[in-house]
């Protein structure tokens, strides 16, 4: 197994998938291939988990530069790349877009043979955003080096295998300066948005201060961060002293947040799910509904590329719990 | 706005929401219902539910909404119901349609059949809006939509005034916002224009009043803004120094269709380059505003209009060229001439298209020719500006060919439709040995850049009238100013018998909007 890659070796064979594309494009006179890149994104993977399709959709709006740095356990020390290019073509268009992709493999004893290489594989005035897609990748100190080059450090804590650690090691990160954004809170946002939209009317804001409990009931044994961000979020943004209260469902069909209650003086505000695509939401003696739309792991990730800058919001509510 | 008035006070509780998060939520739109006249025609079915439904996807629409429609056409609220989703359905653009979504938002349509001059129509509206605040909490603001036909505009506002239902009636109904949207024309000439505006102003005061120019909505129109004064590189080169000439087309593929009497009485000029282009002129040529709010940019965008030379008599023929489109054959199919069509006399003096050169009297573009067209029966629904740059000061590689772009080969195209982008064309060398130029161009295309689905103009436009934003709604200074620059050219026109038709279907127009470009050396650019 080979145990030594070069930056610009990598750099040599992307130019060289570039060429063959324009020259396959002049060929069949399609006008070639655009080029698009919008961002550094690095990918952190363990062993053969597929990411290929959730960066194929991501590539369709956020054209990047991508670098699958994938560790996996070998017999032997490894470390080898290849370069790639993920192309499609947009509806009613002859001409092809291209997004670029390095992939490199790496044993743990090669890890920290990586961050060189990785530094000279950016492409140069562009954000660069980490995706550790196995959050337990954060326990290897050689990422340290590469972290302060991050605009963005993404994690999803609802899917680690140990939530409390990521949490915290989110919390870390974000003390030491670092942007942080969690998929966990990309999932509540519809939820979150839904409770802005009915404190949109006056009536219901007007009776925001006298909110005096949250309770979310949810499906899983124990709350899971969704759950766990959402009251808290809604406890931050009252800005006074509530009573958070955590409720398992035992019916056969829960959601992982099934319900949303608010209570105050005179007031009762809930946003219940019906089903895969739709919430309730009453208060007051009004309903309504709303629809929420199906979440993938691209259309999370998406949300977190609009957010590069510092998520005030986010933070605030990281540091509660 | 004055700090007590419905809709500031509105703003501000909506404003205070302590959930909001701007990074991750769209704009927060308050509660509201929309009353929309003319809500059996063409603009609601093809437009206006479309827009709104899609709006309902995105999750865009304050979770209080509802809609009134009303029309002369007698229907039930179930009626009105499928006859929206029928429509919905057809004109959708671009996107999805969900049948779950639709059963929540057409609980919300209402409808009410009633003629717009008679008074119980307008109690009838106002106790379904009181049924509809509670019912879908509307929070007391309502939107007027006028979306009829424009004789109607001023009935339909008299009778909002003396109903109660308007901000400046004697009694006013409830709290809240009352806005009025009224769709173009506005007024058939400058003196109409007045006329309506005063009706308008009797009921409405101006803040209130959101005159819709859908093209203004478009992404690309947007994004001049964007382009010019969020980026350092261009706005040095948009000036009369580096800029030789800027082209505005708006072209249609299609004829007058079924609107042959309407299109009769209109033509081109003020269907088109009054309603529309002359505000794309204005967005293009306009003074960076200091801030990006409306007054702010509609006082710069007014500023323009107000600097347009106004053509005298004597100089309108040879700066403003009318064409009528003649039979012809195109793709194997027999096309009608204009005077062929339905409805429309067969010695029509018509404009079905139209071009003039501007020039603006100011410091920046003193002595740029500003050209604009628009016709119907053309070789492609396209819409564009096209700012034609100088030729570099000295050229080193004067014995080498430059093709047909000759010694100006700099051109920044802004596409508006139907593929909104933007292209650079520059002068690169070939590859190989010797230095030949070779024209290329780096495009920027919306929907490859962002893969997003861009929204329609409608989409833009409702969400701004529901947030009281009205940068992209034109103002009545700007409506009357743009009046004052082609009602010399209507004049000499309408006393002037042309020798119509003077161009087949499908071709770019008259020899004579040639020529008017001829006169400064330059030629129309083919899209």
């Amino acid at each position: 197994m080979p145990t030594t890659l070069q930056a610009d070796k990598l750099l040599h064979e992307l130019a060289t998938v570039w060429e063959e594309l324009g020259k396959q494009g002049v060929e069949d006179k399609s006008g070639g291939v655009l080029r698009a890149c919008a961002m550094n994104l690095l990918v952190c993977v363990e062993g053969d988990v597929d990411v290929g399709e959730t960066i194929a959709d991501l590539m369709h709006e956020f054209p990047s530069r991508v670098i699958v740095l994938r560790v996996k356990k070998t017999s032997t020390p490894t470390l080898e790349g290849r370069a790639i290019a993920q192309c499609w073509m947009p509806f009613g268009r002859r001409q092809q877009i291209c997004a670029e992709q390095i992939e490199i493999v790496a044993s743990p004893d090669t890890l920290r043979d990586t961050p060189s290489v990785i530094r000279g594989l950016w492409a140069s005035e562009l954000p660069v955003v980490m995706w550790f897609r196995h959050a337990g990748l954060l326990r290897y100190e050689e990422f340290a080096a590469l972290l302060p080059m991050a605009h963005k450090v993404i994690v999803d804590s609802r899917d680690a295998e140990d939530p409390e650690w990521t949490i915290k090691q989110l919390q870390a990160l974000q003390k030491a300066g670092h942007g942080v954004g969690d998929l966990a809170w990309a999932r509540i946002t519809r939820w979150r948005e839904s409770v802005a939209q009915m404190f949109d009317h006056p009536a219901c804001s007007a009776k925001a201060g006298t909110i005096h409990s949250i309770t979310v009931t949810h499906a899983t044994l124990s709350a899971p961060t969704t759950v766990r961000y959402l009251a808290e979020w809604v406890a931050s943004a009252l800005g006074h002293e509530v009573a958070i209260t955590y409720q398992r469902l035992s019916m056969a069909r829960a959601w992982e947040i099934h319900s949303l209650e608010l209570r105050g003086e005179g007031f009762l505000a809930t946003i219940v799910r019906k089903d895969a695509s739709q919430v309730e939401i009453r208060w007051d003696g009004f309903t309504g509904a709303l629809m929420f739309p199906k979440l993938t792991p691209s259309t999370l990730l998406l949300e977190e590329f609009e957010v590069l800058d510092r998520d005030p919001i986010f933070e605030r509510v990281l540091a509660r719990l | 706005m004055a700090a007590d008035s419905p809709s500031s006070t509105n703003l501000a509780s909506a404003l205070q929401n302590p959930f909001e998060d701007p990074l991750r939520f769209e704009r927060r739109l308050a509660p509201v219902a929309l009353v929309i006249f003319g809500a059996n025609g063409d603009l609601t079915m093809r437009k206006l539910l479309p827009a709104l439904y899609r709006l309902a996807y995105e999750r865009r629409l304050p979770s209080g909404f509802a809609v009134i429609g009303n029309s002369r056409t007698a229907l039930t609220d179930d009626a009105f119901r499928q006859k929206m989703y029928e429509s919905v359905k057809q004109f959708l653009e671009d996107s999805v349609f969900d049948e779950d979504l639709w059963k929540e938002f057409a609980r919300k349509l209402h409808y009410i059949a009633g003629d717009v001059n008679d008074p119980a129509c307008y109690a009838a509206i106002k106790t379904k809006l009181a049924e509809v605040e509670t019912e879908h909490a509307t929070g007391g603001n309502i939107l007027y939509y006028l979306s009829t036909q424009p004789s109607y505009y001023s009935p339909v506002i008299e009778q909002l005034g003396a109903a109660g239902l308007a901000p400046k009636s004697a009694n006013p109904i409830g709290s809240g916002y009352r806005r009025l949207v009224i769709e173009k024309p506005f007024g058939h000439d400058l003196e109409t224009a007045r006329t309506l505006n005063d009706v308008v102003q009797q009921v409405f005061p101006e803040r209130d009043v959101y005159r819709i120019d859908h093209y203004l909505g478009k992404e690309t129109v947007q994004n001049v803004f964007a382009f010019r004064f969020g980026n350092g590189i261009f706005e040095p080169l948009w000036d009369r120094r580096y800029v030789n000439h800027v082209q505005i087309t708006a072209a249609e593929s299609i004829g007058v269709g079924g609107r042959g009497a309407f299109y009769q009485e209109t033509g081109a000029l003020r269907d088109m380059i009054q309603g529309h282009l002359l505000q794309i002129m204005a967005t293009v040529a306009m003074e960076p505003s200091a801030v990006f709010e409306p007054d702010a940019v509609r006082d710069e965008r007014a500023k323009l209009l107000r600097s347009i030379r106004i053509m005298k008599d004597s100089e309108v023929l040879e700066n403003a060229v009318p064409g009528q489109y003649g039979p012809s054959r195109i793709g194997g199919e027999d096309i009608k001439g204009f005077r062929q069509e339905d409805k429309v006399s067969p010695d029509a003096q018509t404009d079905t298209f139209a071009s003039a050169t501007f020039f603006v009297d100011n410091w920046r573009w003193a002595g740029v020719p500003f050209y604009i067209r628009s016709g119907k029966r053309l070789p492609k629904r396209v819409t564009e500006i096209a700012i034609q740059f100088n030729e570099a000061p000295h050229s080193v590689f004067s014995g080498e060919p430059l093709g047909s772009f000759g010694g100006r080969p700099n051109m920044l195209i802004l596409r508006i439709q139907p593929e909104e982008g933007i292209s650079l064309r520059f002068l690169s060398k070939q590859p190989g040995t010797g230095m030949r130029l070779r024209p290329v161009s780096m495009d920027f295309n919306y929907g490859t850049s962002f893969g997003a689905r861009t929204p329609t103009a409608y989409e833009t436009l409702l969400v701004d009238v529901m947030a009281g934003d009205s940068t992209l709604y034109t103002r009545q200074d700007m409506v009357e100013a743009s009046w004052k620059v082609v009602e010399p050219i209507m004049n000499v026109w309408g006393n002037t018998k042309f020798d119509f038709p003077n161009y087949d279907a499908g071709s770019w127009g008259p020899q004579a909007a040639e020529d008017m470009l001829g006169i400064h050396g330059h030629q129309w650019r083919t899209p």
